[in-house]
């Protein structure tokens, strides 16, 4: 027996007894209809396993360890999503009680998206995050240019110092940004939350702006010199083409990122029209009809602008954090 | 037409040797010149410094008796052929091989598309005038790059190793067709080049250089007849010179397999140096027994044991081995150190008729004309043999 096909042996069983384990208790302690979540899990474990001892001796390029891990992610990603669209579709008045939803109703969605506190929040969500973004912009792409191009000393230095701002934990700067704000009499006013959100956006911009202009074809630009081009034929016939679609992902990127912080627009807004989306679904809950249901429905709606992107520009976003295997 | 000069073009590099080191050359209208030398030669750095992506530390770019240095590179109008072909991704061949023209203002749209057409004919590629670089393989790309700078119209053309990918049996072609092209329109050229064979065959002059700087500028012919110093001799020929060192003694040079007797004038020029290096082509060693041999009058002769035989077709190379005393060698790994370059070997090689029945083990009997015999001097790498 080599030792691929042992391997691909030891992922068969292991997904075998995983599905037999699940089926058992799917059967045995679950309810319906949930019971037919836990049996479909497990008829596909099960296959999983038996289709890797079939294939085990064979000459295929597939590695069953990978399919077993690939099976066990959709499920883990899978199931808090269907839980929380079976909380936002379950009628007002009814507690969820399977995963498997019973009876959909969608006037959760319809008070997300006409509820007013969540359609504020939505718009300072959107005017932080843009206007962070766009500084974030015109300050990053141009530093991240020197950091590549440019000979200078240090400049690596400088550029671990942006990925280690990319991990200081944003909570430890709230305080001390509360009170700056309250010191400037500008606690409270949504554009007050973008120089914060700047703690954000500044570093992620810089950091994928690097990746894309390490990997930008400079002998190109060269070339493009050489030819003789202008400074607006360089920007028009290099730069856009070649740099411009990276940077509206980069954008993208970092807007989604200033959008998602829960920590400034929670802890830097005075009253409830200056929270984000974010801030508001877990703070402002109280105050929503039938709270769960609303709270899970815009989570849900939330999730469509970071799907949307990934679906769209599946490898460039690949490619800017660093995942390409092209 | 436009004629170029390089006035002690000077480049500080980040260590103690300059990357362009004093590079003086001139290069009159409609003429080609070709660089040759080692990976990392610095004749790369060169042509971006002609063409004006890089800046020199010091010295002068003259083109048409105008000093260049401060214009920037669409003022300096040159044309150039990159070693990475550097093709935009998001253009198709035709537009590729048309970009450079678009950049200026009213070109013509006919004449244009009639040219691009013809330089795609010669370099193959009208079958894919329509497909995008992603698609073409490497060969392909490197002719696309080619063509973009022949449909240009510059004052200077630079070519960066722009053979380099062609196949073997392409590739004479391809510089044919350049060259032939260049020529026709009378334009000022450029080549760099690693392999000497290319530079030997397609230029009117060639230079040699090596770590940045120019050890000889000639024509072909003169620098394979009189080489200005070692490198030069080591570098140029296939196989390569053959440098052996050789201890000088009253009117004779003592060499590992022979003696070579010495005139009045190489033995002054000689002087009290106690080692030289004396190079001999492995094309100017005949067998003794064979017709080349015994014609040879002025001889230096020697008999030795052949340790290796290949044989190529045309010719066979012989190996013969020697040993060198420890003191000598050790000099001569020094001399290699400072030029980074492997000039010395254990072994001569002999290039001798394919008829010859040679065979590992036997001995042989090798004459050499005395005439065609070069001394250098170890340290300076100078050629003492030529007359000063």
């Amino acid at each position: 027996m080599t030792p691929p096909v042992r391997s691909r042996l030891w992922a068969s069983i292991i997904s075998f007894a995983l599905g037999f384990a699940v089926a058992n208790y799917g059967i045995l302690a679950i309810a319906r209809p949930d019971q037919w979540l836990w049996i479909g899990v497990a008829v596909v474990l099960m296959a999983t396993g038996a289709a890797g001892v079939m294939f085990a001796d064979t000459a295929r390029a597939v590695s069953f360890w990978a399919v077993l891990g690939l099976e066990l992610i959709v499920v883990f990603v899978a199931v808090p999503v269907l839980w929380t669209f079976t909380v936002a579709t379950t009628p007002a008045g009814q507690t969820a009680r399977t995963v498997w939803p019973q009876d959909v109703t969608w006037s959760a969605f319809d008070g997300a998206i006409h509820s007013d506190i969540l359609r504020d929040a939505a718009a300072t969500s959107f005017v932080v995050a843009a206007l962070a973004t766009l500084i974030a912009l015109l300050l990053g792409v141009p530093a991240a240019y020197a950091l590549v191009r440019l000979p200078v000393r240090g400049r690596w230095l400088v550029y671990g110092l942006f990925v280690a701002a990319l991990l200081v934990p944003v909570v430890a700067l709230v305080g001390p940004f509360a009170d700056q704000l309250i010191d400037l009499d500008a606690f409270g006013s949504r554009l007050s939350l973008v120089v914060p959100a700047l703690v954000i956006t500044l570093p992620l911009a810089t950091w994928l702006s690097v990746t894309l202009f390490r990997d930008a074809p400079w002998t190109l630009f060269d070339a493009v010199r050489a030819d003789g081009a202008t400074r607006t034929q360089q920007l028009r016939r290099f730069a856009l083409p070649q740099l411009a679609p990276g940077l509206v992902v980069v954008a993208l990127l970092t807007f989604v990122a200033a959008c998602n912080d829960f920590v400034i627009g929670a802890g830097l807004a005075a009253d409830r029209t200056g929270l984000t989306v974010p801030a508001t679904l877990l703070l402002a809950t109280g105050q929503v009809d039938d709270a769960s249901a609303a709270v899970a429905a815009a989570g849900l709606l939330w999730l469509l602008l970071p799907l949307a992107l990934l679906l769209v520009l599946p490898r460039r976003i690949n490619h800017l954090l660093g995942r390409s295997y092209r | 037409m436009t004629s170029l000069e390089l006035r002690n073009l000077t480049t500080d590099g980040p260590g103690d040797r300059p990357l362009l080191d004093d590079i003086s050359l001139t290069l009159p209208a409609g003429t080609t010149l070709a660089i040759t030398g080692p990976a990392g030669a610095g004749k790369s750095r060169l042509l971006r410094t002609i063409v004006g992506l890089e800046e020199q530390t010091s010295g002068d770019l003259v083109m048409d008796d105008i000093v260049i240095n401060g214009v920037d590179p669409r003022g300096r109008d040159v044309a150039m052929v990159f070693e990475d072909y550097a093709l935009h991704p998001h253009l198709d061949v035709f537009d590729n091989l048309a970009f450079s023209a678009t950049l200026r203002k009213g070109y013509d749209k006919v004449a244009l598309s009639d040219r691009i057409h013809e330089v795609a004919e010669l370099l193959a590629l009208t079958d894919v005038l329509d497909s995008r670089p992603a698609v073409l393989d490497a060969a392909q790309r490197q002719r696309v790059a080619l063509g973009r700078t022949l449909v240009r119209d510059a004052g200077v053309y630079l070519f960066d190793a722009a053979f380099s990918a062609q196949s073997e049996r392409v590739r004479t072609h391809v510089r044919s067709v350049t060259a032939q092209w260049q020529a026709e329109r009378e334009r000022t050229s450029i080549f760099t080049t690693s392999s000497v064979e290319e530079a030997l065959s397609t230029a009117d002059r060639v230079a040699v250089m090596h770590q940045g700087f120019v050890h000889q500028i000639g024509t072909p012919r003169e620098l394979y007849d009189r080489p200005a110093d070692m490198f030069v001799a080591g570098y140029l020929g296939s196989p390569p010179m053959n440098l052996v060192p050789a201890v000088p003694s009253d009117q004779q040079l003592v060499m590992p397999l022979a003696t070579m007797l010495l005139d009045e004038a190489l033995r002054e020029r000689i002087g009290d140096r106690s080692v030289v290096v004396v190079g001999i082509r492995p094309e100017h060693c005949h067998d003794a027994t064979t017709e080349g041999g015994t014609a040879v009058t002025d001889r230096v002769e020697f008999t030795t044991r052949i340790d290796d035989v290949e044989w190529r077709g045309s010719s066979q190379f012989a190996y013969l081995g020697y040993e060198i005393e420890p003191e000598i060698e050790a000099m001569m790994g020094e001399v290699e150190d400072l030029l980074e370059f492997d000039l010395f070997q254990s072994f001569l090689v002999a290039q001798l008729p394919a008829e010859s029945p040679l065979r590992p083990g036997m001995s042989i009997r090798v004459v050499v004309p005395r005439q065609k015999v070069h001394v250098f001097d170890p340290e300076t790498g100078e050629n003492l043999t030529l007359p000063r």
